[in-house]
């Protein structure tokens, strides 16, 4: 056997013992975990993937829940505001009312009163004591 | 394990192939990414507005208009929320609900179902319910309340309620003019206050920027961008409601004594220029002002020209101090008229006085011993003392439409002459009520010139933010504070015996003159009847002008507008707890 040869013979034993090695690879990495889950009994499989897709839900759900409660309590502080806007400006309303000088003038004219002669104006100094 | 040659010649052709298909992927990678940056980096904003356009909206809305107050912070005029019923036609008669919605509506409204019935029929899918008046039905409280139980309980189909601002002003018609009204159409401010000053009490309006659904309603968890709206400022005025409520009422009952067509009060602080109480007859209600006639709807007192008549001798008096022309003492012969220009120019009833001094001209009014004091003025000079108490120009007052009033252009020589005689005595010029009120407000102020003001300040941010203060501003100096002095005794001395009867006024002194013009030859009866003055005449407090438009029952200043002047200044010193000073 010439040098040639027995260096292609090496090769080629080396080739195929790397690709033997990386077939190996594969077959655990596409089978071992499958093989593992899918080696349980239905039931367990079927009980665990509900489980998964309750907790999903679950999840979902509450989420939703939280943004429901969250728009309804928005809502109802909006309103809640427009209501007490309301309130203050009815307030501004009847302050301006009662205050006006005609509202205090027709009031007095009903409680029966009536201006009164301006009486002498009296000048007390300062320092006077009285 | 030995590969045969040709099992080689295979795998190298298989790998060929693998290459090409590669190449092939990889180009066509190479192409979507191409394409994937250019529609997400090259066409990015013009993507991106796009799908905004689409899925965020813009809601624009109003800031809430500020109030405005008197000097003691009583509310003059605010914004107020108010319902307007709406309806539906259609879906009320597709539901069959036309006879008891009117019942309903009729209950809670206190109205006649009829009334609401027709409305609810009407052919369309829109309706504003309207009183029977015709205006659009705002509702109170009381109402409010009844038609929302009605639409809980379900009484009401087809039916809702639109909350709507409103513009109200409390007091009715008190200071109408000067505060002026808010176009209901639009929001903004007419005449008066509400639109001299309607960029500070408008406000900012606020904007909502916010994702939307497939229908366009906002989405409440989407991202918002909210610019909130800036409430108006709240506008101070130096306005007293208690003085103006006096001022209106007295000059509503002036007229009623008199048969005046109408009139002006202006309450005004010499020192400063603070508009105190500015009331005008006829006038209106802000409140309906859509059925004021468009007259009324100006204020006068800034706005209207008039001949101010006798109550322009101060003025002229002031002229010749100021000039060295004339003295208090200083004296003419009055034989009850003058010739100017060939034109005869009388006294009022063509009375002589005989020889009179410069408080005897004031006492009696003669228009022959003012027409002899501006003579000896000159005319240039004359001019330029109206000009400086600030006639032919405007105040600057803080309020809109102001007129600078009229000063005759004379042609020739002659008319000059007779110009400078008529002005003396408040003829052929024509001043608004607010001018005269200033020029008497500089001899009160000892010579200076004030500009005068109503708006005193205004708190940005619906009264919670920053406070702007408007100051008082000295416009010039008009007549020394000795030539303040002597026309202020001047009027004194003569108010108290002239048909003024200034000493009626009880403790205090009183610097005053009457006026009463007729601008008509031809119906010399129609008069503007007036009196001016101020008081105390040691440390005047207010400045008081009372003119009314044509009086019937009396024609002149002292007996139409005297009894009014003199009731109200009393009234205001004592509200002010001015000291006595007489």
């Amino acid at each position: 056997m010439t040098t040639h040869t027995l260096h292609a013979s090496r090769e080629r034993v080396r080739h195929s013992k790397h690709s033997s090695h990386s077939l190996r690879r594969l077959h655990d990495t596409q089978h071992g975990w499958l093989a593992r889950f899918a080696g349980q009994p239905l039931p367990l499989l079927a009980l665990e993937c509900a489980l998964v897709i309750a907790l999903l839900t679950l999840i979902y759900l509450t989420q939703v829940v939280a943004v429901d409660a969250a728009n309804t309590q928005l809502q109802a502080a909006q309103a809640q505001q427009a209501q007490l806007q309301r309130q203050d400006e009815q307030v501004h309303e009847r302050l301006a009312l009662v205050e006006s000088p005609a509202y205090i003038h027709r009031r007095a004219i009903a409680l029966g009163l009536r201006p009164a002669a301006p009486g002498p104006i009296i000048v007390i100094p300062k320092g006077s004591g009285q | 394990m030995i590969y045969p040659s040709a099992e080689l010649a295979r795998i190298a052709s298989q790998r060929r192939r693998q290459a090409i298909l590669l190449g092939v992927f990889l180009l066509a990678l190479l192409a979507l990414g191409g394409r994937v940056a250019y529609w997400q980096i090259i066409q990015r904003a013009a993507l991106t507005a796009r799908a905004n356009a689409e899925h965020l909206r813009a809601v624009v809305f109003a800031a809430e208009r500020g109030m405005i107050l008197d000097a003691n912070g009583n509310i003059l005029a605010l914004s107020v929320t108010r319902d307007l019923v709406i309806a539906d036609p259609d879906v009320i008669r597709q539901s069959g609900a036309l006879d008891t919605d009117a019942q309903s509506l009729g209950l809670a409204l206190n109205l006649p179902p009829g009334l609401l019935r027709s409305q609810l029929n009407i052919p369309g899918a829109y309706v504003a319910l309207r009183d029977a008046a015709g205006a659009p039905m705002l509702l109170d409280e009381g109402q409010r309340a009844a038609v929302n139980a009605a639409l809980a309980n379900g009484a009401l189909v087809g039916v809702a309620l639109y909350p709507q601002v409103i513009r109200e002003y409390p007091d009715g018609g008190l200071a109408a003019q000067v505060l002026g009204f808010v176009r209901a159409s639009d929001g903004v401010g007419q005449y008066g206050v509400e639109l001299g000053e309607n960029a500070l009490l408008a406000g900012q309006p606020g904007m909502l920027l916010t994702t939307v659904d497939a229908n366009g309603d906002p989405l409440a968890t989407g991202p918002q961008q909210e610019t909130p709206a800036i409430a108006g400022a709240n506008i101070t005025l130096t306005l007293d409601a208690t003085i103006q409520y006096w001022a209106e009422q007295g000059l509503a009952q002036a007229i009623a004594q008199t048969g005046a067509d109408g009139g002006t009060v202006i309450a005004l602080d010499p020192h400063t220029g603070a508009i105190l109480a500015m009331a005008n007859m006829p006038s209106f209600n802000p409140n309906a002002y859509g059925l004021a006639p468009l007259a009324n709807l100006m204020n006068p007192a800034v706005s209207a020209v008039y001949d101010p008549g006798s109550v322009m001798k101060a003025i002229t008096m002031a002229a010749g101090i100021q000039a060295g022309a004339i003295t208090p003492e200083s004296s003419l012969y009055d034989n009850g008229s003058t010739v100017v220009d060939g034109v005869r120019i009388y006294n009022f009833g063509r009375q002589g006085h005989g020889r009179e001094n410069m408080v005897q001209v004031l006492q009696y009014s003669a228009n022959v011993g003012a027409i002899w004091v501006a003579q000896r003025v000159g005319l240039a000079r004359f001019n330029a003392a109206l000009a400086a108490f600030g006639f032919a120009a405007k105040t600057g007052v803080d309020l809109p439409t102001e007129s600078a009033g009229l000063l005759a252009q004379p042609r020739s020589a002659g008319e000059a002459a007779l110009t400078l005689a008529e002005n003396s005595f408040g003829e052929s010029i024509g001043v608004t009520p607010l001018q005269m009120v200033m020029a008497y407000a500089a001899l009160a102020n000892g010579g200076v010139l004030m500009r005068p003001y109503i708006v005193a300040s205004a708190t940005l941010d619906g009264g919670f933010g920053q406070t702007l203060t408007y100051r008082p501003e000295a416009r010039r100096r008009v007549v020394s504070a000795a030539t303040a002095q002597t026309v202020t005794q001047m009027l004194v001395d003569s108010a108290l015996v002239s048909e003024a009867q200034m000493n009626l006024v009880s403790d205090y002194s009183v610097a005053a003159k009457t006026g009463t013009s007729t601008p008509d030859p031809a119906r010399p009866w129609l008069t503007y009847a007036s009196v001016l003055g101020y008081a105390p005449a040691s440390d005047p407090r207010v400045v008081l002008l009372v003119k009314l438009n044509h009086p019937r029952s009396t024609i002149f200043g002292g007996s139409a507008a005297g009894p009014l002047w003199r009731a109200l200044i009393e009234q205001i010193l004592r509200y002010y707890r001015v000291p006595p000073d007489r």
